[in-house]
C-alpha cells in the first residue's frame, strides 16, 4: 500500500536537535507516512542517529551521500517519494503531534489546495542575541497576519507566510511545474511559481511547529542582499512576460528608500531599460537617495505614476493598503517585487 | 548529469559486498555515480555502504530502506534518483571488470545507442571457472527492426551487462515490480521495444557469481513461483503498451515459457513437496487463457515443451504424479532432440546438402545429448558430418552411436570448413574459440537458424 504522506527532512550537521525532530514526527497521530531524511553529506553523528532510528522504525528512509545543498537534498527527497502529499520538516524544528493529522484532513477536503502552511511558534537556541531574536519576532509577527484567500497568487507574495518546514504540498504540483529550483530563497520562488501558474495556496491559521531560531542566523545584510536580487529578478522576468512591456516608456515610483530599493531600481532598469524612474516613496525617510528624491506616499496623487514596483518588506503591507485606496490595482499597476 | 550511473540493490551480502563496490570505485570511467540501495539488510552490509560513501563521497549515494521491497524496488529508487546519462545494474553478489564503464560508454556514445550489451561470465565459485555467456549475437544488434526485435524476445532476462540509456526507462516508464522475485522476467525484455540501436561490447565484464548449493537440496520455498506472476505481469505490459497486434507470436511464447513451463519445471525439480494445488491453477489457465498454445509458432522450438504435455492430456491423480516424475520420465536432462528439433529437420538436410554441393567438410559443436540425438535424426548415415568437436576431454577420440568421431578443436582446426554450433548461448564464446585456430572456417548458431530461419549465404 502506497503511502498518503511523505515527510521530506532535508540535514546537515544536525545532531543537536535531530533526535527531538525526527521524534515529533514518528510520534504523529497521524501514522501513515514515510520519513524521507536526507544525509546531505554531514560530517557529525547524523548518518548514526539516523540508522538507529530505522531499526526502530520501519517508516524512516535514509538517502546518504555528499554535500550537495538544500535544492538538490529536496529534490532527492521528493523524487523519491512514494507519498500523495510531501510534508516539509526541518532538523531542528519540532512539529505539534496533530500537524499531519490535520493538514492531511483539509488537503485531501479541499483538493484544489496544492501548498498547505501552518502558523508556528518560536522557540530559540541559547545564545541568541538580543538583535536575531527581533528580527525573528518581527517576520513572526508579519506571517500571523491571515491570507487573503480570494487571491492566491498574492499570498505567496507577502513576506513569511509560509514558511518551510511547515508546509505539506500535492505532490502532482511538481509534475505540473517542476521541482525546487537553484534560488537561494528556494521556496519563495516555487511559492510564486505556483501561485502564479493559478494553483492554490493556502494556509490553516493553527500554531503547528515550532520553529528554532538559530543563535548564527543568516541575518547578514550581503548575504541579504543577494537573496533579495535573485528574487527581484524573477519577479521582473514574471511581469515582463505579458504583464508589463519591455519598450515600455512608462513613468514608475519604487517604494522604499533604502537598500532594497536602490537594488530594485538596478534591476528594473534591465527589464525595462526605456521607463522613467521619478523617485521613491518612503512613510519615514526624507531627502535624497542616491540623486533620486524621496517623496511622502500622499505625493503619488499628484506625481501620477504609471506604475510603482515595492521594494520594501516592513513596509509593504502598509505600502499595498495604500495604494489600493488610491485606487491602483495590484500587478497592473503595482507590484512588491521584494 | 553524470555519464553513467551504477544501481547496486544491497541485501545480505556483508560477504560479498567489498569485492563488488570496489570494482565500481575503481571503474576506469570517470564521471560516474553508485548509488547502492539498502533493502532493509539486516546484517553488516549497512555499515560497509556507509563505509564506501564516506571514502568516495563525489560518487557513492547511499540509499537506506527500511521496509523490504526486493530487488525491483530497491533499483526503483536508485533510479528515481539516478542522474546519469546511462544506466547499468550490478547485482550486489557479482562484480565487473573495471573497464567495464568505459567501454560500454564508448560504444553507446560512438555508436549512437540507447543500448549496449556487453557478455559476461558465469562464475562457478565452487569449481573455479568461467563460463563465457552472451546474451546477444550478430543478428540482433545495431539498428533495430521487427525481424531483430522478435529475435530478441528469446533474450536471458537478468538485467546486468546491459548499458540503457536513463531517458528510455523514464519515458517510457519500464519500472521494476516490487515486493516480489524474478521482477527481471517482467522487465527486461520491454526494454527493446523501445530502444532503436542496440550495440555489442564483445568482451567479457560482469562476472556473475554462481555458487551451487547442493542440487539434492530441495526447498518449499514459495518464491520460486513469483516467475509465473512475472509472466502474467510482462504479458500484461506487452498488451497494455500496444505491441500485441505485432508480436503476438512472441509475446503468447513469452507467457507460454514464463508463466507456464518454467514454474512448473522448478515445480518438479525442486520442490520437497509438490505444489499441486499451484500446478493445477498453472494448468487452468493456460487452458482458460492460451488453450491451443501448441499451435504457437514457435512452441516446437522451445526446449522441453513436449514435458508438460501430460498436464494437458492425462488427469493423474497426486500419487500418480508423483510416481510419475520421481521415475525420471519427465526429467528435463532425459529431452531429446527430436521433440526439439523435429520441424526443421528437411531443412537441416538441405542445408546439408547444399554445403556438401560445395565440397564444404561439415562439423558440428557439441557432442552432449542435443547434439548426439541431432546426428541420429539427421545425419544417421555419416553422409554429411564428418566429425563432432567438443571440448570435454573424456570425449576425445571416442564415437557417438552414429558413429561420428568426437574430437577437440584445437587439433583438428584445418580439417573443417563450416561448423555448426547447437546451443545458441554458447555460439560467441565458441565462436571466439575457433577463431583464433581458424578465422576462414564459418560458423553457424544452428539453434538460431532453425528458430528464426534467417537467410544463410553459403557461397
Amino acid at each position: 500500500m502506497k503511502k498518503m504522506v511523505s515527510v521530506v527532512l532535508p540535514v546537515y550537521n544536525g545532531e543537536k536537535y535531530l533526535q527531538e525532530a525526527v521524534d515529533s514526527i514518528l510520534q504523529q497521530t497521524y501514522c501513515d507516512f514515510e520519513l524521507i531524511v536526507i544525509n546531505d553529506g554531514s560530517t557529525d553523528n547524523t548518518l548514526d542517529i539516523l540508522l538507529e532510528y530505522q531499526k526502530k522504525d520501519s517508516r524512516v528512509v535514509i538517502i546518504s551521500r555528499e554535500n550537495r545543498g538544500l535544492v538538490d537534498s529536496l529534490n532527492e527527497g521528493i523524487q523519491i517519494s512514494q507519498g500523495k502529499y510531501i510534508a516539509r520538516m526541518d532538523a531542528d524544528d519540532i512539529a505539534h503531534p496533530t500537524r499531519l493529522e490535520k493538514q492531511v484532513k483539509y488537503m485531501e477536503e479541499n483538493e484544489d489546495v496544492y501548498i498547505l502552511g501552518t502558523n508556528y511558534s518560536l522557540i530559540y537556541e541559547e545564545g541568541t542575541s538580543e538583535e536575531v531574536m527581533k528580527a525573528a519576532q518581527g517576520t513572526h509577527k508579519r506571517s500571523t497576519a491571515p491570507i487573503d484567500k480570494n487571491d492566491w497568487f498574492l499570498s505567496t507574495n507577502e513576506t513569511m507566510k509560509f514558511i518551510h518546514p511547515t508546509i505539506m504540498i500535492r505532490k502532482s504540483l511538481f509534475d505540473a511545474i517542476g521541482l525546487y529550483r537553484h534560488y537561494k530563497l528556494e521556496d519563495l520562488e516555487l511559492y510564486f511559481r505556483t501561485g502564479s501558474n493559478g494553483y492554490r495556496i493556502d494556509k490553516l491559521e493553527e500554531v503547528l511547529l515550532d520553529y528554532r531560531v538559530r543563535a548564527s542566523s543568516k541575518s547578514r545584510t550581503d548575504a541579504r542582499a543577494e537573496q533579495t536580487k535573485e528574487l527581484m529578478e524573477m519577479k521582473m522576468e514574471y511581469l515582463t512576460d505579458g504583464i508589463l512591456e519591455v519598450e515600455s516608456k512608462m513613468r514608475y515610483l519604487i517604494w522604499g528608500a533604502d537598500i532594497s530599493g536602490d537594488l530594485g531600481m538596478n534591476i528594473i532598469q534591465k527589464y525595462i531599460p526605456n521607463a522613467h524612474f521619478m523617485g521613491y516613496i518612503d512613510s519615514f525617510k526624507e531627502g535624497e537617495l542616491n540623486g533620486h528624491s524621496i517623496n511622502m506616499p500622499n505625493a503619488i496623487k499628484d506625481l501620477k505614476p504609471d506604475y510603482i514596483f515595492i521594494c520594501t518588506n516592513g513596509g509593504a503591507v502598509y505600502a499595498r493598503k495604500t495604494l489600493k485606496e488610491f485606487g491602483y490595482k495590484e500587478v497592473q499597476q503595482f507590484f512588491k517585487i521584494s | 548529469m553524470v555519464k553513467v550511473s551504477v544501481i547496486v540493490p544491497v541485501y545480505n551480502v556483508e560477504k560479498y559486498l567489498h569485492k563488488c563496490v570496489d570494482s565500481l570505485v575503481n571503474q576506469t570511467l570517470q564521471d560516474i555515480e553508485i548509488i547502492l540501495v539498502s533493502d532493509a539488510s539486516p546484517d553488516g552490509s549497512n555499515e560497509i555502504m556507509a563505509e564506501y560513501q564516506n571514502q568516495y563521497p563525489s560518487i557513492v549515494k547511499c540509499i537506506y530502506l527500511s521496509e523490504n521491497i526486493k530487488q525491483g524496488g530497491a533499483r526503483n529508487r536508485g533510479l528515481e534518483i539516478a542522474t546519469g546519462e546511462f544506466v547499468t545494474f550490478v547485482d550486489s553478489d557479482d562484480y565487473v571488470d573495471v573497464t567495464m564503464l568505459e567501454k560500454m560508454y564508448k560504444e553507446a556514445i560512438e555508436q549512437k545507442c540507447d543500448m549496449v550489451y556487453s557478455d559476461y561470465y558465469n562464475n562457478y565459485l565452487n569449481d573455479n571457472r568461467l563460463g563465457y555467456m552472451s546474451f546477444v549475437s550478430e543478428q540482433v544488434v545495431g539498428e533495430l527492426n521487427e525481424e531483430k526485435r522478435k529475435m530478441l524476445f528469446f533474450t536471458l532476462v537478468p538485467p546486468y551487462a546491459k548499458l540503457i540509456k536513463t531517458s528510455l526507462i523514464r519515458d517510457n516508464k519500464l519500472y521494476f515490480p516490487e515486493k516480489m522475485f524474478y521482477e527481471d522476467t517482467a522487465t527486461t525484455l520491454l526494454y527493446h521495444m523501445y530502444a532503436n540501436r542496440i550495440g555489442w561490447v564483445q568482451e567479457p565484464l560482469y562476472y556473475y557469481s554462481i555458487r551451487e548449493d547442493s542440487t539434492a537440496q530441495k526447498t518449499n520455498s514459495s518464491h520460486q513461483l513469483d516467475e509465473s506472476k512475472a509472466g502474467l505481469i510482462l504479458h500484461e505490459q506487452f498488451k497494455k503498451r500496444g505491441f500485441y497486434t505485432q508480436y503476438q507470436d512472441e509475446i503468447d511464447m513469452l507467457f507460454l515459457i514464463y508463466f507456464y513451463m518454467h514454474p512448473l519445471q522448478k515445480a518438479i525439480e525442486k520442490f520437497q513437496d509438490l505444489p499441486l494445488e499451484y500446478m493445477h491453477y498453472l494448468k487452468d489457465t493456460m487452458q482458460y487463457q492460451y488453450p491451443n498454445y501448441k499451435e504457437n509458432k514457435y512452441y516446437h522450438l522451445v526446449e522441453d515443451a513436449h514435458l508438460y504435455d501430460y498436464i494437458t492430456i492425462n488427469d493423474e491423480s497426486p500419487e500418480q504424479l508423483k510416481v510419475l516424475i520421481e521415475s525420471g520420465k519427465y526429467n528435463k536432462r532425459n529431452a531429446s532432440y527430436e521433440k526439439h528439433f523435429c520441424k526443421a529437420n528437411e531443412d537441416v538436410i538441405q542445408l546439408f546438402q547444399a554445403c556438401k554441393n560445395r565440397n564444404y567438410r561439415i562439423g558440428i559443436w557439441g557432442a552432449g545429448k542435443k547434439g548426439r540425438d541431432f546426428l541420429q535424426v539427421c545425419d544417421p548415415e555419416q553422409q554429411y558430418v564428418k566429425m563432432v568437436f567438443d571440448n570435454n576431454e573424456k570425449l576425445n577420440g571416442t564415437h557417438t552411436e552414429t558413429g561420428h568421431p568426437i574430437y577437440k578443436y584445437n587439433e583438428n582446426y584445418d580439417k573443417i570448413d563450416i561448423i555448426f554450433v547447437m546451443n545458441r548461448n554458447y555460439y560467441q564464446a565458441i565462436k571466439r574459440d575457433i577463431e583464433k585456430y581458424n578465422p576462414n572456417v564459418r560458423i553457424v548458431n544452428l539453434e538460431l537458424w532453425i528458430q528464426f530461419g534467417y537467410d544463410l549465404e553459403i557461397k
